[in-house]
């Protein structure tokens, strides 16, 4: 008798899993923007403005959101940093307002989001070399096809004599060179390769640039913590991370070789350098990498991050739309002289007035 | 029958104190029968959840499996840039960790289960057990970060070159290392296991039947004679078991593996050089998948291989352990003798100082080996000296059996419960350890605001962690409201409703649904009930009460059968229905019992981070609402421990030590319940 009953059980549950089965793997979008009320523009009207996307602008729109919200009381921001892939697929699921991405995306891309969208940097960073070699202090000099060809394995030994030849002085020792890469999928990752695919053709072909490239030699840490960790602990490693990294940790960094022959250390002035050099470059298409600039006084490895903002937004997301568009022009315009504490460089005007050209084809 | 707290006076039915409760007979039998049917229902979500997993992974990766087909399981590239997947580089690693992970652990495992079972005094072997369970509670990320932060550093600056060369001519040991290793990983993995294969091995042991012991004590032999001659061979095929219990532990970890293990995807064969492992791959490229169809169903499909992996070994493992029940069992059947420690009174405290110090040395060992590397406090060290010393004098006076003639069959024996005992101390040193650290770590960073603000600007010190707070109670709620009712009603299915073959079934199927790793039921919720519905805090309930589910079957299970038989017989014969006997007195009876099963199964889940990651999905605001995105404190920690700013690493600290006491409380709480918990007599 029990086992009947428990068979019949058994084919109800099974059942309704089947059917739950269904619902899975049709993929219907549901739910729409998270309102804490309706927005006219009014200042008394409470918004929540939702977004989400790159961990590498967290911090500092964090630290716009607290700033933002003290002036703007009846605004709540809600930002989740998980990452530029999950900001994306939130966005085109329309579960939040505005994506940010540190990789743009391209023309299929956009198009495959279903949706009109505007992509624009909201922040820029620089990626610092660090590395760890007995007996050398900071400021190792390194030119961008010997980095290359270092991360390709060609390069195996710190007395190779490409690196000696850049730093004639310094008593490098014959230790085999311990690569170290991101092992999760990140922007800084993407902007790293992007410049060595600007600087080596074979890396270009071999690799690519890739949010999670795939690296042909090398260790991984796990985010830019684990990096640093790992240069820290191997003798004779080079690694690549944001700029707080290396300052916060007090870490060697190496001086790159830009486009123009100078050796630049990693600043946010040589970064702000490179976005402004690349300002025309940028005027026909903002999604251009910003890294290799020219300019003399540039840091070359240096990228964005970039919102994604939809321009005709409908529904619950209308009533949002002039908060959000409020909330990034002061992003791009009073919010970026906050980024400076946290190693974030300020957008020059040139990009701010291209950044603002798109904000202002959102129709409200 | 003092159960029954007040007996009736009257014995005529229906006049006791259920009167109110008591429906007429029709509704009666169709309530029970309803119950029943309910409670087989549930038992049956157990076998439903491992189809329904399976069936998801396999659909939800179609596009790798018809692109690359078997080529998946042999390719050794994996390139997301250029679309070729191959998963052999992982497998491989997966296999490298896990087998170096058994290496070290099982030898120290099985060793601490035979001093808790044959020479520890039964409060002794009370704490320590209990310690060795708390090391199971630790989560994983808080491992994790130990491991890279600490145990890393000290394997390449101090063990690794040593072990270059000494044992650098064997290609496993062949250098230049790297901090964060295969072998770093086998040895956090090694932790992480070893209370699982110790737990398993002890009860195992605990059951073989002293009459054997008697009978070799007879012979002639020593203590250590009758352990490796005569208990262990009849406890091998149920520590087998609880050694495959582990390797699908160690298979499957995530987080504490993915800090540790370098992230590699070049093959190597020497240990000491990084890898990669299947869930490492998972935590580290899945989040950057969501939207890239072919990576996503490449990851689905190392999830379903994963799957399938731990699927087999948990299999064989229960299977190994369901066949040595049968064998002790059988060999029960005989007579049964009290206890037969007769030497107990002498070696009550002896074997503590034995045990003592067995540490000592192994903490000078430890000292001697890594110099310059504190690893615990200094009152630590003042202790360990004071241990040495009374130990010295206190092993001296250690008799057990008569001694034999042979006086290196003697030194043996005593030598042997040294190492035991030594093996033992070693799972309370690394949770000392690790706690010691946590605490200094996280210490400074607590404070009112942790508890009251939420994130903010990452340079300002008076921000909190509230959300992550309020939203790991949350999805504790979330869990338990959905695990709870299902798990103790399958409990109540197999205990009290479940007969041979179908009972047998369903708690086998429970422990593989145990046994499956965390971050492929992550996957599984993701793609599941994220992909149409998107993020929300629900969806990381859901996968872990998939996770709370066994563990409630099990113990409220196992609680309710410890009743004794009577005691229903004699409901029944008052005129009580089956579903108000099993209400009424069964479960009142294992009340206890039951509500531990519940605590351990909550505190079990709460460390937990790799089903969250893609699930609940963290949120910056305070949000108790199950439909949206929540913050929790594991997600919150390894955020904030991996960035650069102070205040930030401070603050998860901080979140570690109260995950910690959280985890620690319910876990003291829930054994301090079992203490009064019914016992047969």
């Amino acid at each position: 008798m029990m086992k009947v009953k428990g068979l019949s059980g058994f084919v109800a549950v099974l059942s309704a899993s089947m059917i739950l089965v269904g619902c899975g793997t049709s993929n219907n979008s549901a739910g729409s923007t998270t309102t804490g009320g309706s927005s006219t523009g009014s200042s008394t009207a409470s918004v929540t403005i939702t977004g989400a996307g790159s961990t590498f602008v967290y911090p500092v729109l964090q630290k716009w959101v607290s700033n933002y919200q003290k002036q703007n009381p009846n605004v709540t921001i809600n930002y989740q940093a998980k990452g530029s892939g999950a900001g994306i697929s939130q966005y085109q699921a329309g579960t939040v307002d505005f994506g940010a991405s540190d990789a743009p995306l391209n023309d299929k891309d956009v198009a495959g989001l279903g949706k009109p969208t505007i992509q624009f940097p909201i922040a820029c960073g620089c990626v610092a070399i660090s590395y760890n070699v007995k007996g050398v202090g900071t400021g190792l000099k390194i030119s961008g096809d010997v980095l290359a060809d270092i991360y390709l394995g060609k390069i195996k030994s710190w007395n190779d004599p490409r690196i000696v030849a850049q730093n004639p002085g310094v008593n490098l020792p014959n230790e085999p060179i311990i690569v170290v890469h991101r092992s999760d999928a990140s922007g800084t990752t993407y902007i790293f390769t992007s410049y060595l695919s600007s600087v080596s053709p074979q890396w270009k072909s071999q690799v690519g640039a890739d949010k999670a490239a795939k690296f042909p030699i090398g260790i991984g840490g796990a985010q830019s913590s684990g990096v640093a960790g790992q240069i820290k602990q191997n003798e004779g490693s080079i690694g690549y991370v944001e700029l707080a990294y290396t300052i916060q940790a007090k870490m060697p960094e190496a001086l790159l070789r830009n486009a123009a022959g100078v050796y630049m250390s990693p600043t946010l002035d040589g970064t702000t350098a490179a976005e402004q050099s690349m300002a025309s470059v940028l005027a026909k298409d903002l999604r251009n990498p910003i890294v290799n600039s020219p300019a003399k006084d540039a840091y070359p490895i240096a990228g964005f991050t970039y919102a994604l903002v939809c321009t005709a937004p409908s529904g619950d997301a209308a009533k949002n739309s002039p908060a959000v568009v409020k909330f990034l022009r002061y992003c791009i315009g009073d919010g970026q002289a906050l980024g400076a504490s946290l190693q974030y460089a300020a957008l020059p005007k040139s990009i701010v007035d291209l950044d603002n050209a798109q904000l202002d084809k959102v129709k409200s | 029958m003092a159960i029954l707290e007040e007996p009736p006076k009257q014995v005529a039915p229906g006049a006791n104190t259920w009167r109110s409760l008591r429906p007429s007979k029709r509704t009666s039998n169709w309530m029970d029968r309803g119950f029943a049917g309910l409670c087989a229902a549930m038992a049956f979500v157990v076998v439903a959840l491992i189809i329904w997993i399976g069936l998801q992974l396999f659909v939800e990766s179609r596009i790798t499996q018809k692109e690359f087909g078997f080529k998946f399981l042999t390719g050794s590239d994996w390139d997301n840039v250029h679309h070729i997947f191959g998963a052999l580089p992982f497998v491989v690693g997966t296999i490298i960790t896990s087998v170096v992970a058994l290496c070290l652990s099982v030898p120290i495992a099985v060793m601490a289960a035979i001093f808790l079972s044959e020479y520890a005094p039964k409060w002794l072997a009370n704490i320590l057990s209990f310690f060795i369970e708390l090391i199971a509670a630790v989560p994983s990320i808080i491992f994790g970060l130990w491991g890279f932060l600490v145990l890393c550093p000290i394997l390449q600056s101090s063990l690794y070159p040593w072990l270059i060369k000494t044992l650098g001519w064997l290609p496993i040991f062949r250098g230049p290392s790297v901090g964060t290793s295969m072998l770093a990983a086998g040895i956090v993995l090694a932790i992480m296991v070893m209370p699982f294969i110790s737990s398993v091995a002890y009860s195992v042991l605990k059951a073989v039947p002293t009459d054997q012991r008697f009978a070799a004590y007879g012979l002639g032999a020593t203590k250590w004679e009758t352990i490796k001659n005569i208990v262990l061979p009849e406890a091998k095929s149920g520590i087998a078991g609880g050694v495959m219990l582990g390797l699908g532990r160690a298979i499957g970890e995530t987080m504490a593996v993915v800090m540790v293990i370098g992230s590699d995807i070049n093959m190597h064969l020497s240990i000491l050089k990084a890898g990669y492992t299947m869930p490492a791959l998972l935590a580290n490229q899945f989040s950057e998948a969501f939207n890239v169809p072919e990576q996503r169903s490449a990851l689905l499909e190392i999830a379903l291989l994963l799957f399938v992996i731990t699927m087999i070994v948990n299999v064989f493992a229960r299977g190994l352990l369901v066949l040595s029940q049968k064998k002790i069992k059988e060999a029960q059947r005989g007579k049964r003798y009290k206890d037969l420690k007769f030497k107990d009174k002498k070696m009550n405290f002896g074997s503590f100082i034995a045990g003592f110090f067995a540490f000592i040395i192994g903490y000078s060992v430890f000292q001697k080996v890594l110099p310059g590397h504190s690893i615990g406090a200094d009152s630590v060290k003042v202790l360990a000296g004071l241990g040495f010393i009374v130990g010295l004098i206190e092993l001296r006076k250690i008799t057990e059996l008569p001694k034999v003639i042979e006086p290196w069959r003697n030194f043996n024996s005593g030598f042997m419960r040294s190492m035991l005992a030594l093996s033992a101390f070693l799972g309370v040193f690394v949770l000392i350890a690790l706690f010691i650290y946590v605490v200094k770590q996280g210490l400074p960073g607590i404070n009112a605001n942790l508890f009251t603000k939420l994130p903010g600007d990452p340079t300002d010190a008076t921000t909190g962690v509230k959300n992550a707070i309020v939203g790991t109670l949350v999805l504790m709620v979330i869990s338990s409201a959905i695990g709870i009712p299902i798990g103790l009603l399958g409990g109540i299915y197999v205990s009290e409703y479940g007969k041979g073959r179908m009972r047998g079934f369903i708690r086998f199927c429970s422990e593989v649904l145990s046994g499956i790793p965390s971050v492929v039921i992550g996957l599984f919720a993701y793609s599941a009930f994220v992909l149409p519905f998107g993020f929300s805090a629900w969806s990381g309930g859901v996968a872990l009460a998939v996770m709370m589910i066994p563990t409630i079957i099990r113990t409220s299970e196992e609680m309710m059968r410890l009743i004794p038989k009577e005691l229903r017989e004699a409901s029944l014969g008052l005129g009580a229905s089956r579903l108000q006997t099993i209400l009424f007195v069964v479960i009142p009876a294992a009340r206890n019992g039951i509500i531990t099963g519940i605590m351990l199964a909550i505190a079990r889940v709460a460390g937990e981070t790799a089903p969250l990651l893609f699930t609940a999905f963290g949120s910056p605001s305070l949000s108790t609402s199950p439909t949206k995105p929540i913050e929790s404190l594991t997600l919150i920690i390894y955020q904030y421990a991996t960035s650069p700013y102070d205040v930030w690493i401070r603050q998860a600290w901080a979140g570690a030590v109260v995950l910690l006491v959280l985890i620690f409380v319910i876990s003291l709480l829930s054994k301090l319940a079992t203490r009064t918990r019914y016992r047969v007599t």
